[in-house]
């Protein structure tokens, strides 16, 4: 039952909404029918998607596409806003309705402005740690976010091959690559339509209006003539790439298959059909791993060795960035940008890039998946408006999770560092983040956060101290150990020797409050 | 009734009051008139795929403040409402009561602030505004007990200057 505070508040708050229940228009029903009107027009998806990333803002307009619908006029659709639906993703980390497909890793996911797309894939038995024999699947099934549910999507020409599928966007669904052969599904009738064979395996594609890009097919394919051609000779050969679509170019990065080499790019403009070197990569981004994601404004990229950094095709230009703070998750990283956010995804790790280029690693015990065992077929990733998509492969069943990173990082209550789960006292920010791998055997974690002039300084990493006025506190709280200084206000809690953080503080804090909980790689 | 007769019956009811709403919170009706009619249309565009709603008041409120909060809306939408609608409402003279109100929420985290809202400003209950959040009871709760103690000696200090 409410209490007097509750009805007087309730009586105070109402009196002041009415003050403002004051609307202009005439008739707001026909005014929102005409809303209703016009979102259909805009519904289908114009702009390209890159090889694994597809962004969509509610007010990127990346081009526009003049389609014909048949009989009519060409009619001119420009890029849809998100019809992603809001309250549905109020909890900052949701795992959506099982997909209505056998499990299977290395599967083409899609998202198109509208609905996830899943399509093929394969079990290697051994890897999945599966039973039977490794199998390949040429079916699949699409997600709609808006109703949460799933429909499977009527069969597909598309052979199961051992080539990893991939696909992209259209305006009216997705186009798949399964090897050399390549269809486009469109959503609403449900129904494929097959092309001529590319010239080689397709392992990227983007889609630029009618037409799809790929480098490692080194050619164009006419989606309303389904025919491809063929591009010149890029001006380097990179034997392992990553890629992303700008909107006017086909950004491609990668390197020689020796290892440790730095990566080298090339660019593709589809008007001219030209490509053109870019800018070397900084000289510590070594191929190996490298995964790309276009913001709206630069190209963002990380490796598995933590480096990251960002392009900008206007200046021919890469600036380094600070390394990605995630301690142990070597895993193969993706990159997901959707405008407000950009996503390093790396295991069970989970690093946003805010808008001041500052990172901020969430929790990784809110994440719901577990170790990975082998991140690149067992991952998928897709973006858009403040919703970061996970595709997972988790033993014997796929799961598909969203993360509200929007949520998460408009104000930060936890985030982790290292292996630890820390929470940010209200009104501190993160100000810096570090990597420190000088040792290798020894990589440690930095975070310094404040607020004001106060600050503390997070470091996780194996066998710290915390220097020789050293406490030992008989404290149990979430099964660590924990030390303190008595001569300072220098904190240490240790889950085990190689699982440490340290809490350093300006002012007198007690850290056990702060540090929340510990994730070590492969805990579950 | 029909989809498209459940939304227009929610639309004559309630657009009103959720302009109002949506108005105290971000200081713009301009903004809030906007914001509800895309929400509603959204609204609209899942009623007719079958989406099923707890409370379509709370949602659309819930999603035209997501909306007017986006920054990158609110400049192409206040464009758009100031061409299309006149004449400007005021409310640089709002009531002390709204502007508590709206200091207040804008220093909730995002679950409280939600919270209180559909408690407070929609008027709903609390098991349905747990409901449309998608969260417990408990939470919603708390999210309440939390912002009443910032919100009470604030509001009843206003209203006494008032």
């Amino acid at each position: 039952m409410p209490d007097d505070t509750d009805t007087e508040l309730r009586d105070t708050i109402g009196r002041a909404v009415d003050t403002h229940a004051m609307t202009v228009v005439d008739d707001p029903l026909d005014a929102i029918e005409q809303r209703v009107a016009r979102r259909r027009h805009r519904r289908h998806l114009v702009i390209g998607g890159s090889i694994a990333a597809v962004l969509v803002t509610a007010v990127a307009v990346a081009g526009a596409l003049a389609m014909s619908d048949g009989d009519n006029e060409p009619r001119v659709v420009v890029s849809p806003t998100t019809t992603l639906p809001e309250p549905l993703f109020t909890e900052a980390v949701e795992t959506m309705p099982k997909p209505p497909l056998a499990v299977r890793g290395d599967a083409a996911v899609v998202w198109n402005g509208a609905e996830l797309v899943v399509w093929g894939g394969r079990v290697d038995v051994l890897n999945m740690g599966l039973e039977g024999e490794d199998r390949t699947y040429d079916d699949g099934a699409s997600f709609d976010p808006a109703t949460r549910t799933w429909r499977k999507l009527s069969a597909s020409p598309l052979p199961a091959t051992d080539d990893t599928p991939i696909g992209a966007p259209t305006a009216s669904g997705v186009v798949i690559a399964s090897g050399s052969n390549v269809a486009a599904w469109d959503s609403d009738a449900n129904t494929w339509r097959s092309f001529d064979d590319a010239p080689s395996p397709v392992h990227d594609l983007a889609v630029d209006g009618d037409l799809a890009l790929s480098y490692s097919a080194n050619a164009t394919l006419d989606l309303t003539t389904g025919t491809w051609t063929g591009l010149p000779r890029p001006p380097i050969e990179l034997d392992r790439s990553a890629s992303a679509w700008t909107g006017r170019e086909l950004i491609v990065i990668g390197g020689p298959s020796t290892p440790f080499r730095s990566a080298v790019g090339v660019a593709l403009d589809p008007q001219t059909r030209q490509w053109r070197r870019i800018a070397d990569l900084p000289r510590d981004m070594f191929a190996e791993a490298l995964a790309v994601d276009w913001d709206g404004t630069r190209i963002v990229a990380a490796n598995y060795d933590m480096e990251a950094a960002t392009y900008d095709p206007d200046s021919d230009r890469w600036t380094k960035l600070p390394s990605v703070p995630a301690r142990f998750y070597e895993w193969y990283p993706a990159v997901r940008s959707a405008g407000d956010f950009t996503a390093v995804v790396m295991g069970q790790a989970v690093v946003i890039l805010s808008a001041d280029n500052t990172w901020v690693p969430l929790p990784s015990a809110n994440l719901p998946w577990g170790p990975i065992a082998t991140a690149q077929s067992n991952f998928r990733t897709q973006a858009d408006h403040g919703v970061l998509f996970v595709w997972e492969t988790d033993g014997d069943q796929n799961a598909l999770h969203a993360i509200h990173i929007d949520r998460l990082i408009e104000q930060p209550s936890e985030i982790q560092v290292g292996t630890f789960t820390l929470a940010l006292p209200d009104g501190w920010s993160i100000r810096s983040t570090q990597y420190d791998e000088s040792n290798e055997f020894a990589q440690t974690v930095r975070v310094t956060i404040g607020s004001g002039a106060d600050e503390c300084r997070l470091a996780s990493g194996p066998t710290a101290t915390v220097g020789r006025e050293s406490v030992t506190i008989d404290d149990s709280r979430n099964g660590l150990n924990w030390r303190r200084n008595a001569a300072s206000t220098r904190w240490l809690a240790e889950f085990s020797t190689t699982d440490t953080v340290t809490v350093d503080c300006d002012t007198s804090r007690d850290a056990r409050a702060m540090v929340k909980g510990v994730a070590p790689p492969g805990s579950g | 009734m029909t989809a498209d007769e459940e939304i227009a019956a929610s639309v004559r009811a309630q657009y009103t009051r959720l302009v109002g709403v949506v108005s105290m919170v971000t200081g713009s009706s301009h903004l809030a008139e906007e914001a509800v009619q895309e929400a509603f249309a959204r609204a609209w565009e899942r009623a007719r795929k079958g989406y099923e709603f707890e409370h379509l008041a709370g949602w659309v409120a819930t999603v035209a403040l997501n909306q007017a909060r986006s920054g990158r809306r609110r400049a192409a939408s206040e464009r758009a409402a100031r061409a299309r609608l006149a004449p400007a409402v005021d409310t640089s003279s709002d009531p002390d009561v709204a502007l508590v109100v709206r200091a207040a929420l804008e220093g909730l985290p995002g679950r409280q602030r939600d919270a209180v809202v559909l408690y407070y400003l929609v008027d709903l209950d609390v098991a349905t505004t747990a409901r449309v959040l998608h969260v417990s009871d408990g939470t919603v709760k708390t999210a309440l007990s939390r912002a009443r103690e910032k919100l009470a000696p604030l509001l009843r200090a206003a209203e006494l200057e008032a």
